[in-house]
């Protein structure tokens, strides 16, 4: 044992205790770095050789202290779950806002919205009953037949809209989830080098970690450890992320549904949780699952309206069976818009058995040679003491309009019950479209207060019991105002879900984030503490170099000095 | 130094601090939201049920106003029906007396004239009675469009039909009275009777018996046809009633389920401003010092 041994022990100590100062100090530099996880210094003491030289000596008091590594605080395990957690926060975020973007375009409960729209236009229809030779009335329910035409447009419009939007954000997400997946390779490859070389790698893993986190949110992966302190990112089995290697997400939006695809192999990502997850459900699910009952709606109505509107049919009471005093019985038919052409059947008696086939077949030939074979099909069923129904229906894809000849009482004979305008004309559509993106009010009505079908063709000119009827339309459990809050109420328990599983996970995930910050986040009080711990031990080592000093200073210069 | 002892990193003190004001805050917004619109629901996801409930009420209260205005025009349409027909009955009243004076032997060619005139004034009366009109439409012409619903000269040109109002959920009311139905089917009606008695008063008394006979007959049909609309005429008034403690009783049901209760929010909203003061009271005494201010 050398007599200056005590000289370096103190020198391990002074370089030891500096260190845990440099630490602290680097943990209170970082305590507002995201990512950072606090690190520490781990001494040991510097002890006896483990295997003895052959003829070494040892005086059995330590060599010292020195500093063996620098760890930091994180657990991998929890870094894992995180993953998992901030994967399904992002989806179920994702879903709320979707959900609350789809609840504020429907802009229910209001004055302004599709249900104040609809009892409007059924007021209207009561109206014209309550003066059908008023124009004003009629002019007034063509504004609002418009204007709930157009609500269900625009609101179809702002859903549609709401996809496309959703489906530019997915680009964006998949964009910065690759970018992210390069970084994080890129970041792998380093922390292998440096774990190889010996060299500190825990800024760069909370680097890496903070990335893997983020591409979770984002995509929805799973983190698992791999080698060399590295990380792999795996979606649906697949890695994305497979050490220092990455692939890439590309979004697929040719066929009806939207899908991520590997660009490697063009195969379909399973990506079902995290923000890119939550919008392919709102892209593929539920936008297009509000789009579509709102198109249920606007067809219900049209449907229900057209139903009472446009038919054209008669119902030959018993008593006026017996035609055969009359010579013609005449009307008019308008194929497609066309010109008016007049069809014309013999006055008969129908009223015996064999009756209704006798009309039947007379009328189908009389309409053939007036709108062309094929174009419109006629049914009388019915008669033998009961009253004949007549219906006449147009072939897929045509119109029929039927107007009285002149004053020949042939049209309002034989189909008495159909709906005409204050222009006598029966037969027009009042709503036209497929979807709520192109319900219109029918263009053979649009802009022409007479072709609202307020009456009957047997009901004289001022007869608004036709209007009347579509007036109640309001009150018809399955029509189009039960349909319409029947979605307004899926819409509020959606919503309500979607906002209450948001919540759920939140706190989930905050619990767990609190865990992991617990863990690893810096406390300044902590960091003082070591701090002062290791000025401490600091100026007691320099004391110690003094004593040491001292002592030898007494060998040196005053020990067998003759004074 | 690793230990499993609870830890209070700085970050994680200032998350929390910010979670829990936020949460907080967002409880006082909401309810300053509500105290300011006075509104519980303003979205279909505040109360899913409740929402359609109000929807429900208000297309209600909406329809509910369409039947007032229905029930109006009925009533004023019956109205006009039952005004004409009682100044009907009344004049027709007067012919049965003066056919009875008529018919008396005592009374001369002279005074016959006399009658006959103030019959055929009683006529036309009943013509201009029977063209009676509400709103420019004769209330007897069924659903024909023209002015009036019999011409000068007594000949019916109505459309016999019914015409009806919505007054309440599936209910309708007939709110107009056929001419054919009071005055008797043309060929058959009150004008061809008074004609008749006119000219059997001029020139032949004897017939008289018989005419009288036609005319009572017809008198019983306006009466009966007068009782109907007073019939009707009640229906209609107890559905006004009815209509409007309809829309209390649903305004009412409306503003409990949809208003907020404004003494509660007022409350809440009072409670959750002192929780929040005392939230950034708390906050601002935890993050202010750490050992760092202690140590020289």
């Amino acid at each position: 044992m050398s007599d200056f041994s005590g000289l370096r022990l103190a020198l391990t100590a002074l370089e030891a205790q500096r260190r845990g100062v440099e630490v602290a100090a680097q943990n209170v530099a970082n305590a507002n770095t995201p990512g950072y996880s606090r690190q520490a210094v781990n001494l040991v003491n510097i002890g006896a050789p483990a295997v003895p030289a052959l003829y070494s000596t040892y005086t059995g008091y330590g060599g010292g202290v020195k500093v063996d590594s620098v760890t930091r605080f994180r657990d991998q395990f929890m870094e894992i779950r995180a993953a998992l957690e901030h994967g399904s926060m992002a989806s179920l975020d994702q879903a709320s806002t979707t959900m609350n973007n789809v609840q504020q375009l429907f802009n229910e409960p209001s004055d302004t919205g599709i249900q104040s729209q609809l009892s409007a236009f059924w007021s209207a229809f009561d109206s014209v009953a309550n003066d059908p030779g008023n124009t004003a009335a009629r002019t007034q329910l063509l504004e609002q037949a418009g204007t709930l035409a157009t609500s269900f447009n625009s609101t179809s419009q702002k859903l549609t809209q709401l996809r496309t939007d959703t489906s530019s954000e997915l680009g964006a997400t998949v964009a910065s989830i690759n970018s992210m997946a390069q970084s994080l390779a890129q970041l792998n490859k380093a922390i292998k080098a440096n774990t190889i070389a010996g060299l500190p790698v825990s800024d760069l893993q909370d680097q890496r970690d903070l990335l893997a986190n983020k591409l979770a949110e984002a995509s929805g992966a799973s983190i698992r450890s791999s080698e060399f302190n590295q990380v792999d990112v795996v979606i649906g089995g697949t890695a994305l992320v497979q050490q220092d290697r990455a692939t890439s997400l590309v979004v697929d939006s040719s066929g009806p549904s939207t899908v991520l695809r590997w660009s490697t192999d063009n195969s379909a990502a399973q990506v079902s949780s995290g923000k890119a997850g939550g919008e392919l459900t709102a892209i593929n699910a539920t936008i297009p699952g509000y789009l579509a009952r709102l198109d249920a709606v606007a067809t219900t109505l049209r449907d229900q309206v057209n139903q009472l509107h446009g038919p054209v049919s008669g119902s030959i009471p018993a008593s006026a069976q017996d035609q055969s005093a009359t010579p013609s019985l005449d009307f008019q038919l308008s194929l497609d818009g066309g010109g008016f052409t007049t069809a014309t059947i013999a006055g008969a008696d129908w009223s015996g058995a064999g009756g209704a086939a006798a009309l039947q077949s007379s009328l189908q030939a009389a309409v053939d040679a007036a709108a062309g074979a094929g174009n419109a099909t006629v049914t009388v069923t019915g008669g033998s003491g009961s009253p004949l129904a007549v219906s006449l229906t147009p072939a897929a894809g045509h119109t029929l309009q039927i107007k009285a000849n002149g004053n020949d009482p042939g049209f309002s004979t034989l189909f008495g019950t159909t709906p005409v305008g204050s222009d006598g004309i029966g037969g027009r559509a009042f709503f036209t479209g497929t979807d709520a993106a192109s319900l219109a009010v029918s263009p053979d009505v649009a802009g022409n207060p007479a072709a609202v079908a307020a009456g009957f063709a047997g009901g004289g000119p001022l007869d608004g019991s036709n209007a009347l009827n579509l007036a109640e339309l309001s009150q018809s459990t399955s029509g189009a105002d039960s349909a319409y809050r029947q979605l307004i109420v899926q819409l509020g328990v959606d919503t309500q879900t979607a906002q209450q599983r948001s919540q759920i996970q939140d706190a989930a995930t905050k619990n767990l984030d609190d865990a992991r910050t617990q863990q690893s986040g810096v406390s300044i009080d902590e960091e003082m503490t070591n701090l002062v711990q290791f000025q401490h031990a600091y100026d007691a080592a320099a004391r110690f170099m003094t004593v040491i000093d001292t002592m030898l200073d007494t060998l040196i210069n005053h020990t067998g000095v003759t004074v | 130094m690793p230990s499993s002892d609870f830890r209070m990193p700085n970050s994680l003190l200032m998350s929390n601090s910010l979670s829990d004001l936020q949460s907080v805050f967002a409880k006082l917004t909401d309810l300053q939201d509500q105290a300011a619109t006075l509104k519980r629901l303003r979205k279909p996801s505040d109360a899913p049920a409740d929402v359609v409930s109000a929807m429900q009420l208000h297309a209600g209260i909406n329809r509910n106003t369409q039947y007032a205005t229905n029930i109006g025009d009925a009533s004023a349409w019956l109205g006009t029906a039952d005004n004409a027909l009682t100044s009907a009955v009344s004049q027709l009243q007067r012919v049965n007396t003066l056919v009875v004076q008529a018919a008396n032997a005592s009374t001369d060619s002279n005074a016959r004239a006399g009658i006959a005139a103030e019959i055929d004034a009683i006529r036309s009366t009943m013509i201009s009675i029977a063209n009676t009109q509400y709103a420019g439409r004769p209330v007897f012409a069924g659903t024909a469009a023209g002015n009036v619903a019999y011409d000068t000269n007594g000949n019916y040109v109505g459309i016999s039909a019914p015409v009806e109002r919505n007054i309440s959920p599936g209910q309708r009311v007939q709110v107009n009275v056929n001419g054919d139905a009071v005055f008797g089917t043309p060929g058959n009606d009150l004008f061809t009777t008074l004609a008749q008695i006119s000219a059997a008063v001029r020139s032949d008394p004897s017939q008289l018996t018989t005419l009288q006979g036609t005319l009572n007959t017809q008198t019983t049909q306006v009466q009966n046809q007068l009782a109907e609309v007073g019939a009707r005429f009640q229906r209609v008034s107890a559905m006004q009633t009815q209509n409007s403690s309809d829309a209390v009783t649903m305004k009412q049901n409306l503003s409990n389920i949809e208003d907020a209760d404004i003494a509660q929010v007022m409350m809440q909203l009072q409670a959750q401003q002192i929780a929040y003061q005392a939230a950034l009271e708390a906050t601002a005494k935890a993050i202010q010092p750490s050992l760092a201010d202690f140590l020289r």
